[in-house]
Protein backbone atom coordinates (compact mmCIF):
# COMPACT_ATOMS: atom_id res chain seq x y z
CA UNK A 1 0.00 0.00 0.00
CA UNK A 2 1.30 3.47 -1.28
CA UNK A 3 0.69 6.74 0.55
CA UNK A 4 0.40 10.07 -0.67
CA UNK A 5 0.48 12.72 1.31
CA UNK A 6 -0.10 16.96 0.82
CA UNK A 7 0.25 19.25 3.35
CA UNK A 8 -0.75 23.17 2.94
CA UNK A 9 0.21 25.88 5.28
CA UNK A 10 -1.50 29.38 4.62
CA UNK A 11 -1.86 32.68 6.27
CA UNK A 12 -4.95 34.72 5.46
CA UNK A 13 -5.99 38.05 5.98
CA UNK A 14 -9.15 38.83 6.11
CA UNK A 15 -10.32 42.84 6.85
CA UNK A 16 -9.10 43.70 10.28
CA UNK A 17 -8.44 40.00 11.27
CA UNK A 18 -5.73 37.00 10.09
CA UNK A 19 -6.64 33.48 10.37
CA UNK A 20 -3.49 30.93 10.28
CA UNK A 21 -4.59 27.63 8.77
CA UNK A 22 -2.44 24.40 7.87
CA UNK A 23 -4.47 21.17 5.77
CA UNK A 24 -2.93 17.53 4.92
CA UNK A 25 -4.69 14.84 3.44
CA UNK A 26 -3.36 11.10 3.09
CA UNK A 27 -4.73 8.53 0.34
CA UNK A 28 -3.24 4.85 0.32
CA UNK A 29 -3.56 3.26 -2.88
CA UNK A 30 -2.60 -0.60 -3.44
CA UNK A 31 0.69 -1.26 -4.98
CA UNK A 32 -0.71 -3.44 -7.46
CA UNK A 33 -2.19 -0.04 -9.03
CA UNK A 34 -0.97 2.39 -12.03
CA UNK A 35 -1.58 5.55 -10.69
CA UNK A 36 -2.97 8.38 -13.00
CA UNK A 37 -2.15 11.96 -11.41
CA UNK A 38 -3.82 15.00 -12.62
CA UNK A 39 -1.99 18.10 -10.87
CA UNK A 40 -4.27 21.40 -10.40
CA UNK A 41 -3.02 22.68 -13.71
CA UNK A 42 -4.15 19.52 -15.64
CA UNK A 43 -0.90 18.04 -16.45
CA UNK A 44 -1.08 14.49 -16.28
CA UNK A 45 2.15 12.23 -14.74
CA UNK A 46 1.47 8.27 -15.46
CA UNK A 47 3.49 5.78 -12.75
CA UNK A 48 3.37 1.76 -13.12
CA UNK A 49 2.55 -0.17 -10.67
CA UNK A 50 4.83 -0.58 -7.63
CA UNK A 51 4.50 -4.37 -7.35
CA UNK A 52 2.57 -5.30 -10.68
CA UNK A 53 0.37 -9.04 -10.46
CA UNK A 54 -0.25 -10.78 -13.39
CA UNK A 55 -3.74 -9.70 -15.00
CA UNK A 56 -6.42 -12.85 -14.41
CA UNK A 57 -9.77 -12.65 -16.39
CA UNK A 58 -11.17 -15.02 -13.58
CA UNK A 59 -10.12 -13.17 -10.27
CA UNK A 60 -10.16 -9.29 -10.34
CA UNK A 61 -9.59 -9.26 -6.51
CA UNK A 62 -11.04 -6.81 -4.14
CA UNK A 63 -11.36 -2.60 -4.20
CA UNK A 64 -10.45 -0.84 -1.86
CA UNK A 65 -9.75 2.88 -0.70
CA UNK A 66 -8.57 4.92 2.57
CA UNK A 67 -8.65 8.31 3.14
CA UNK A 68 -7.44 10.89 5.98
CA UNK A 69 -7.59 14.72 6.47
CA UNK A 70 -6.39 16.76 8.81
CA UNK A 71 -6.70 20.89 9.49
CA UNK A 72 -5.95 23.47 11.69
CA UNK A 73 -6.14 26.69 11.98
CA UNK A 74 -6.64 29.75 14.58
CA UNK A 75 -10.43 30.72 13.28
CA UNK A 76 -11.71 27.64 11.53
CA UNK A 77 -10.75 24.34 10.29
CA UNK A 78 -13.15 22.09 8.22
CA UNK A 79 -12.47 18.67 6.95
CA UNK A 80 -14.01 15.53 5.55
CA UNK A 81 -14.16 12.25 4.03
CA UNK A 82 -16.12 10.08 1.76
CA UNK A 83 -15.41 6.95 -0.08
CA UNK A 84 -17.20 4.77 -1.71
CA UNK A 85 -16.62 0.73 -3.09
CA UNK A 86 -18.07 -1.14 -5.57
CA UNK A 87 -17.36 -4.83 -6.15
CA UNK A 88 -19.29 -7.51 -8.83
CA UNK A 89 -18.23 -10.64 -11.36
CA UNK A 90 -16.83 -8.48 -13.38
CA UNK A 91 -14.56 -6.68 -11.24
CA UNK A 92 -14.83 -3.10 -8.36
CA UNK A 93 -14.14 0.18 -8.13
CA UNK A 94 -13.26 2.72 -5.34
CA UNK A 95 -13.93 5.75 -5.14
CA UNK A 96 -11.68 8.03 -2.28
CA UNK A 97 -12.57 12.11 -1.79
CA UNK A 98 -10.49 13.91 0.96
CA UNK A 99 -11.62 17.44 1.54
CA UNK A 100 -10.14 20.43 3.98
CA UNK A 101 -9.92 23.95 4.20
CA UNK A 102 -7.37 24.67 0.99
CA UNK A 103 -8.66 22.34 -1.49
CA UNK A 104 -10.14 18.67 -2.40
CA UNK A 105 -8.50 15.87 -3.84
CA UNK A 106 -10.29 12.70 -5.21
CA UNK A 107 -8.78 9.26 -5.94
CA UNK A 108 -10.74 6.68 -7.96
CA UNK A 109 -9.75 3.11 -8.10
CA UNK A 110 -10.86 0.38 -10.69
CA UNK A 111 -9.64 -3.15 -10.78
CA UNK A 112 -10.79 -5.36 -13.48
CA UNK A 113 -9.62 -8.25 -15.70
CA UNK A 114 -7.12 -5.88 -17.24
CA UNK A 115 -5.66 -5.04 -14.03
CA UNK A 116 -5.72 -1.56 -11.49
CA UNK A 117 -5.51 1.76 -12.37
CA UNK A 118 -5.74 4.52 -9.92
CA UNK A 119 -6.52 8.23 -11.27
CA UNK A 120 -6.06 11.42 -8.88
CA UNK A 121 -7.77 14.45 -9.43
CA UNK A 122 -6.08 17.52 -7.79
CA UNK A 123 -7.91 19.89 -9.76
CA UNK A 124 -9.87 22.73 -8.25
CA UNK A 125 -13.40 22.56 -8.81
CA UNK B 1 -29.84 -12.53 0.79
CA UNK B 2 -29.55 -9.32 1.19
CA UNK B 3 -27.87 -7.75 4.06
CA UNK B 4 -28.10 -4.10 4.91
CA UNK B 5 -26.57 -2.01 7.37
CA UNK B 6 -26.68 1.77 7.79
CA UNK B 7 -25.18 4.13 10.54
CA UNK B 8 -26.22 7.52 10.64
CA UNK B 9 -24.93 9.84 13.63
CA UNK B 10 -24.38 13.20 14.62
CA UNK B 11 -22.47 15.18 17.32
CA UNK B 12 -24.57 18.40 17.62
CA UNK B 13 -22.75 21.50 17.22
CA UNK B 14 -22.12 23.18 20.79
CA UNK B 15 -21.92 27.04 20.99
CA UNK B 16 -21.13 28.69 24.34
CA UNK B 17 -21.55 32.47 24.45
CA UNK B 18 -20.68 32.70 28.02
CA UNK B 19 -16.67 33.97 27.51
CA UNK B 20 -17.34 37.75 28.81
CA UNK B 21 -13.69 38.44 30.46
CA UNK B 22 -11.19 38.50 28.90
CA UNK B 23 -9.53 35.76 31.18
CA UNK B 24 -12.44 32.80 30.17
CA UNK B 25 -11.76 30.04 28.55
CA UNK B 26 -13.75 28.33 26.32
CA UNK B 27 -13.35 24.52 25.08
CA UNK B 28 -15.38 22.30 22.70
CA UNK B 29 -15.15 19.18 21.10
CA UNK B 30 -16.37 16.51 19.22
CA UNK B 31 -15.88 13.33 17.91
CA UNK B 32 -17.96 10.78 15.63
CA UNK B 33 -16.73 7.18 14.73
CA UNK B 34 -19.03 4.46 12.84
CA UNK B 35 -17.91 1.52 11.10
CA UNK B 36 -20.11 -1.20 9.36
CA UNK B 37 -19.45 -4.45 7.39
CA UNK B 38 -21.76 -6.81 5.70
CA UNK B 39 -21.28 -10.72 4.55
CA UNK B 40 -22.76 -13.56 2.80
CA UNK B 41 -23.52 -14.78 6.86
CA UNK B 42 -25.08 -11.08 8.40
CA UNK B 43 -23.82 -7.60 8.57
CA UNK B 44 -22.71 -5.91 11.70
CA UNK B 45 -22.31 -1.77 12.01
CA UNK B 46 -21.19 0.04 15.42
CA UNK B 47 -21.13 3.71 15.86
CA UNK B 48 -20.14 6.23 18.86
CA UNK B 49 -20.42 9.67 19.02
CA UNK B 50 -18.94 12.31 21.93
CA UNK B 51 -18.71 16.05 22.66
CA UNK B 52 -17.90 18.12 25.16
CA UNK B 53 -17.87 21.77 26.41
CA UNK B 54 -16.30 23.64 29.53
CA UNK B 55 -15.43 26.30 30.67
CA UNK B 56 -12.77 27.50 32.95
CA UNK B 57 -12.09 30.82 34.63
CA UNK B 58 -8.27 32.08 34.18
CA UNK B 59 -6.44 32.04 37.27
CA UNK B 60 -6.13 34.52 39.92
CA UNK B 61 -3.36 37.01 39.01
CA UNK B 62 -0.40 36.32 41.53
CA UNK B 63 0.71 39.96 41.44
CA UNK B 64 -1.24 42.99 39.91
CA UNK B 65 1.77 43.34 37.48
CA UNK B 66 0.99 40.51 35.53
CA UNK B 67 -0.82 41.07 32.69
CA UNK B 68 -4.36 38.91 32.39
CA UNK B 69 -4.29 35.42 30.82
CA UNK B 70 -5.90 34.82 27.51
CA UNK B 71 -5.74 31.73 25.27
CA UNK B 72 -5.02 32.30 21.47
CA UNK B 73 -7.92 30.99 19.39
CA UNK B 74 -7.78 27.58 17.70
CA UNK B 75 -9.30 24.86 15.68
CA UNK B 76 -8.47 21.67 14.68
CA UNK B 77 -10.89 18.84 12.67
CA UNK B 78 -9.85 15.87 11.22
CA UNK B 79 -11.43 12.66 9.20
CA UNK B 80 -10.29 9.41 8.31
CA UNK B 81 -12.27 6.30 6.65
CA UNK B 82 -11.66 3.33 4.75
CA UNK B 83 -14.21 0.99 2.54
CA UNK B 84 -13.72 -2.76 1.47
CA UNK B 85 -15.55 -4.84 -0.98
CA UNK B 86 -15.22 -8.10 -2.90
CA UNK B 87 -18.06 -10.28 -4.66
CA UNK B 88 -19.43 -11.63 -1.21
CA UNK B 89 -17.60 -9.23 1.44
CA UNK B 90 -18.05 -5.39 1.76
CA UNK B 91 -16.84 -3.38 5.36
CA UNK B 92 -16.96 0.32 6.08
CA UNK B 93 -15.44 2.54 8.98
CA UNK B 94 -15.03 6.26 8.83
CA UNK B 95 -13.71 9.00 12.17
CA UNK B 96 -14.50 12.52 12.02
CA UNK B 97 -13.80 14.79 15.11
CA UNK B 98 -12.43 18.45 15.88
CA UNK B 99 -11.82 20.81 18.49
CA UNK B 100 -12.21 24.31 19.17
CA UNK B 101 -10.57 26.88 21.69
CA UNK B 102 -11.65 30.17 22.23
CA UNK B 103 -14.59 32.70 22.57
CA UNK B 104 -17.52 31.30 20.78
CA UNK B 105 -16.30 28.35 20.36
CA UNK B 106 -18.18 25.99 18.04
CA UNK B 107 -17.92 22.21 16.50
CA UNK B 108 -20.11 19.53 14.81
CA UNK B 109 -18.87 16.42 13.37
CA UNK B 110 -20.86 14.14 11.35
CA UNK B 111 -20.30 10.17 9.98
CA UNK B 112 -22.13 7.50 8.52
CA UNK B 113 -20.81 4.31 7.43
CA UNK B 114 -23.01 2.06 4.77
CA UNK B 115 -22.44 -1.40 3.79
CA UNK B 116 -24.10 -4.34 1.45
CA UNK B 117 -24.06 -7.70 -0.24
CA UNK B 118 -26.33 -8.79 -2.65
CA UNK B 119 -25.88 -12.16 -4.72
CA UNK B 120 -24.99 -9.59 -7.48
CA UNK B 121 -21.62 -8.13 -5.40
CA UNK B 122 -21.17 -5.70 -2.61
CA UNK B 123 -20.71 -1.76 -1.88
CA UNK B 124 -19.50 0.07 0.89
CA UNK B 125 -20.12 3.92 1.45
CA UNK B 126 -18.40 6.24 4.25
CA UNK B 127 -18.77 10.13 5.22
CA UNK B 128 -17.17 12.12 7.29
CA UNK B 129 -17.41 15.56 8.15
CA UNK B 130 -16.34 18.03 10.71
CA UNK B 131 -16.26 21.47 11.57
CA UNK B 132 -14.87 23.85 14.20
CA UNK B 133 -15.04 27.72 14.38
CA UNK B 134 -13.81 30.27 17.18
CA UNK B 135 -16.36 33.48 17.33
CA UNK B 136 -14.28 36.97 17.08
CA UNK B 137 -13.24 37.81 20.79
CA UNK B 138 -15.92 39.68 22.67
CA UNK B 139 -15.81 43.71 23.21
Amino acid sequence: MRRLTTSIAAVLMIGAGSAQGAATSDLSIDDDCEVVRIAGDGTRTVTPPVRPTAKSRTNAGPATASVSARSSGSSSSSSSVRASSRSGAEGGSAVATSTTNDGRRTVTTTRNAEGCTVVIDERPN
Amino acid sequence: MKTTVIIPALAAALILGGATTSVAQTTSGAYGQGTAAAGQEGAVARGATGADASERAGQRKRDRRERPTSTAPATSTHGSGAVYTDRNNSSAAVTSGGSATGPNAATSTTVDAYGETTRDGSSADIYGNSNATVGPRPR
